[in-house]
């Protein structure tokens, strides 16, 4: 069993040696660059307070960024921090085990290294190593940073708060590397892994929602936060009331499904999944034989799974309106909270507003994995059958983006009206259904920018096109859903594009914005097609 | 180079225009050559052979007759036309193999081949089910469950059911065993005996020698020899000797 351990894990060290330290550093600096941004902001007795009265049963708060203990920098730091940066790390083990595991049995290098001197359980165990690596690297370096570089944070609090993400971390390894052993294909266990990773993150949400005040005066959650690795990390209320025994139950976690993962690797073959791969048709249909339907084929997935993913989001919004109206007296605290949304106005529609354009983050992100479809055709070989036809560059290029232009149309729209009509059944607000659709509409400028932007990256850059675009969307959605708590020069936060926008219907929608992004669309997108006309098919 | 004299650009009758004319060609990336200088002449219904080593260029060759890669000088035509400009026309005459077989995973060999068949311009139902039969492949297995083997018949047949003119075969039986080997050197000639013309890129000497009227060998990006196998039997010398000595003078 343990034969070639060595040699295997330098091979996945190897392999990721530019990958996963720029994971761990960019985690563990950008959750460190943080504090004392916040302290600067929000340091002072006052502010906390204030914050804390707002936040204290603030619903969008509680759904997104977890619960406010008490008016104390900690209690401050952690809503900021411990579910963001936990999602960030829940993705990095995820995929890091897939792509050495699931991945390496789909290329077949599986095979070779299993010809070698190497138990078949090897490899699981050589990347699990690999996982409390990095996981141990993450809860050293904010155990040891936050306090060192926060004054308010205690020794105590700072390592448990390390520990606590170290082992969160490690859990969502252990997930995965039950994951791999169920399906054949690494887009599968990978798609899987990301709706499990949302699911959680979604269940503690609503179990915090619906949690109940003790009587120490601290926010008890419903056992739905229970059965999420979130909601154990959110348990240890480190920086704040901290408690060590909830480490137990990761650790527990982590002692039942890592065995069970080598069970099951145990009595599977190799390359196979242990759920079984069907038979297909022996005949294309009608609607593949075309390029609109092999388009539609190709990005279908895509956007159904993101539509469900926008949709599940939106409706848990919509149903938890009635149970937020007896926060919306209008003080001095209400408002403050309104502004750190991003809105003025009124209350619930300044929230609805908000939530729809956190769900039209998501539908962004959608438009931005939905056009690396182009390059990973094209890089994947495919593209060289299907050009070497009729096919011509142009055509294949405008059915990708019309494609993937009107899902995420369709995508916005449903969001909004989807939206009003939850709030319409679920509560006494009535809002108007058209009016949200069209809010959700106003934001399609904003995509087609995206879109165009990935074109001429893609015609320019393939290579580093995905990667462009997704770093600048990390920032556009790091800029709404953090910028307004974070009172950054106007200039900085004028850099998301997103900012331009309207927040509606609570605001009205502007015109100005909506036109020139139809027009840098156009350019961007003009000009990209004109260099992929000119340009050669580059390979990996 | 002393080999360069086996071109004889006096071979193709100047009645016929050469299918594939490709003079001087240069291809660089960045600051590798990958063509230097490659001249390459194929005739109307000949069964061209394309040999030489790995990383010889072979490939890339291919892609810039199919417009996929832009020239960066020299002269390439295909049915007398830029393949880089007029790519989409140019391809309704022909069908490709490529050198890496690999579709999209969750489609069935089946659903590709229609796909491609119907993306060409249309493909000719018995012979798709013929071809289904001789390479005895399983239409209804999706693409990722293939053998080797069984994912290059996926692109084979979907390139032999398509009637065009030319066909380009990028090392089309690598991973075939020698009896499918067989089936696809009975296809080849049925399709010479319709007159149609085939570029067949290769390095297995003894499948050329079997197929080709003629052969081009290149190394490091540039023709080194040009022979009718006529000629070679006529010598009483054949293609590996032939391959083998334009290494020997290292």
């Amino acid at each position: 069993m343990f034969a070639g351990i060595w040699p295997l894990t330098k091979l996945i060290l190897r392999r990721d040696r530019i990958k996963l330290p720029i994971w761990i550093v960019s985690i563990v600096v950008t959750l460190l660059y943080m504090l004392p941004i916040l302290k600067e902001t929000y340091g002072d007795a006052a502010s906390l307070t204030t914050l804390y009265e707002a936040f204290k049963t603030n619903a969008a708060g509680l759904l997104l960024t977890g619960f406010l203990d008490e008016p104390s920098f900690g209690a401050l730091v952690t809503i900021e921090t411990l579910l963001w940066w936990g999602l960030a790390v829940a993705f990095m083990n995820a995929f890091l085990v897939v792509r050495h595991t699931r991945q390496n049995e789909e290329m077949g290098a599986q095979e070779l290294i299993l010809s070698g001197r190497t138990h078949r359980g090897t490899s699981l165990i050589a990347v699990l190593i690999v996982a409390f690596l990095a996981n141990a690297l993450i809860a050293v370096g904010l155990g040891f940073g936050m306090h060192t570089l926060c004054a308010d944070i205690t020794v105590e609090g700072s390592w448990l708060y390390g520990l606590g993400m170290g082992l969160f971390g490690f859990v969502w390894a252990a997930i995965a590397a039950v994951v791999v052993q169920l399906f054949q294909s690494t887009r599968s266990s990978s798609g899987f892994m990301a709706v499990l990773v949302g699911a959680t993150f979604l269940a503690r949400g609503i179990g915090d929602f619906t949690g109940k005040v003790g009587a120490d005066g601290l926010l008890q959650p419903a056992w739905l936060s229970y059965l999420s690795p979130f909601g154990w990390m959110q348990a240890l209320r480190s920086i704040t009331f901290p408690e060590w025994w909830p480490l137990l139950i990761p650790i527990a976690f982590v002692l039942v499904v890592i065995p069970l993962a080598f069970v099951l690797l145990m009595h599977r073959d190799i390359g196979a999944g242990l759920l079984p791969s069907r038979k297909g048709r022996a005949r294309a249909s009608r609607l593949l034989r075309t390029p609109v339907g092999l388009t539609w084929y190709l990005q279908k997935n895509i956007f159904i799974g993101w539509l469900i993913g926008s949709l599940a989001l939106i409706v848990t919004v919509g149903v938890l309106v009635p149970q937020m109206s007896h926060v919306y007296e209008t003080t001095e605290t209400t408002r403050l909270l309104i502004k750190s949304m991003g809105g003025t106005g009124a209350m619930i529609p300044t929230f609805l507003s908000v939530m729809l354009a956190i769900a039209t983050v998501m539908v962004l992100a959608y438009v931005v994995q939905a056009m690396g479809r182009l390059r990973s055709e094209e890089s994947s070989g495919h593209l060289e059958s299907l050009l070497s036809t009729k096919l011509t560059r142009t055509k294949w290029l405008v059915l990708h983006t019309a494609t993937v232009a009107l899902c995420g149309a369709f995508m916005l729209v449903a969001c909004g009206a989807a939206l009003a009509i939850c709030v319409n059944l679920c509560s006494d607000f009535s809002v108007d259904i058209l009016s949200y659709g069209l809010a959700g509409l106003s934001y399609w400028p904003l995509l087609l920018v995206f879109i165009g932007a990935y074109v001429l990256m893609f015609g320019v850059l393939p290579r580093i096109a995905g990667l462009v675009v997704w770093v600048y969307f990390g920032w556009v959605a790091f800029m709404s859903w953090l910028g307004p708590l974070l009172n950054l020069d106007e200039w900085v936060m004028n850099t998301s594009i997103m900012r331009h926008f309207a927040v509606a219907p609570a605001n009205d929608i502007t015109v100005a914005p909506l036109a020139w992004c139809l027009l840098a669309a156009v350019v961007f997108g003009l000009l990209g097609a004109l260099a992929w006309h000119r340009r050669n098919l580059v390979g990996q | 180079m002393k080999a360069l004299a086996f071109i004889k650009e006096d071979v193709v009758p100047n009645e016929q225009r050469p299918i594939i004319e490709i003079r001087n060609l240069h291809k660089y990336f960045g600051s590798t050559k990958a063509l230097n200088g490659l001249s390459l002449v194929v005739g109307p219904g000949e069964i061209h052979g394309f040999l030489g080593p790995n990383g010889a260029g072979k490939s890339t060759t291919i892609r810039m007759l199919l417009g996929l890669l832009k020239k960066t000088s020299g002269e390439a035509r295909l049915f007398g036309e830029d393949p880089w400009g007029k790519s989409v026309k140019l391809h309704k005459k022909l069908a490709y193999v490529p050198g890496d077989v690999n579709f999209w995973p969750n489609l069935t060999g089946g659903e590709i081949i229609d796909l491609l068949g119907e993306l060409r311009g249309g493909l000719n139902e018995q012979r798709r089910a013929e071809l289904l039969k001789v390479f005895e492949l399983d239409a209804t297995k999706k693409f990722r469950t293939y053998s080797k083997g069984n994912r290059q018949k996926v692109a084979l047949v979907a390139a032999l059911a398509s009637d065009v003119p030319l066909y380009i075969l990028d090392e089309p039986t690598s991973g075939l065993d020698p009896l499918m080997e067989q089936v696809f050197q009975d296809e080849v000639r049925a399709l010479k005996e319709q007159g149609k013309t085939i570029l067949l890129s290769s390095h297995i000497l003894s499948e050329a020698e079997a197929l080709c009227d003629r052969v081009t060998i290149i190394r490091e990006g540039k023709a080194v020899a040009d022979y009718s196998l006529a000629e070679l039997k006529h010598e009483h010398t054949n293609l590996e000797k032939i391959f083998l000595s334009q290494y020997e003078e290292e």
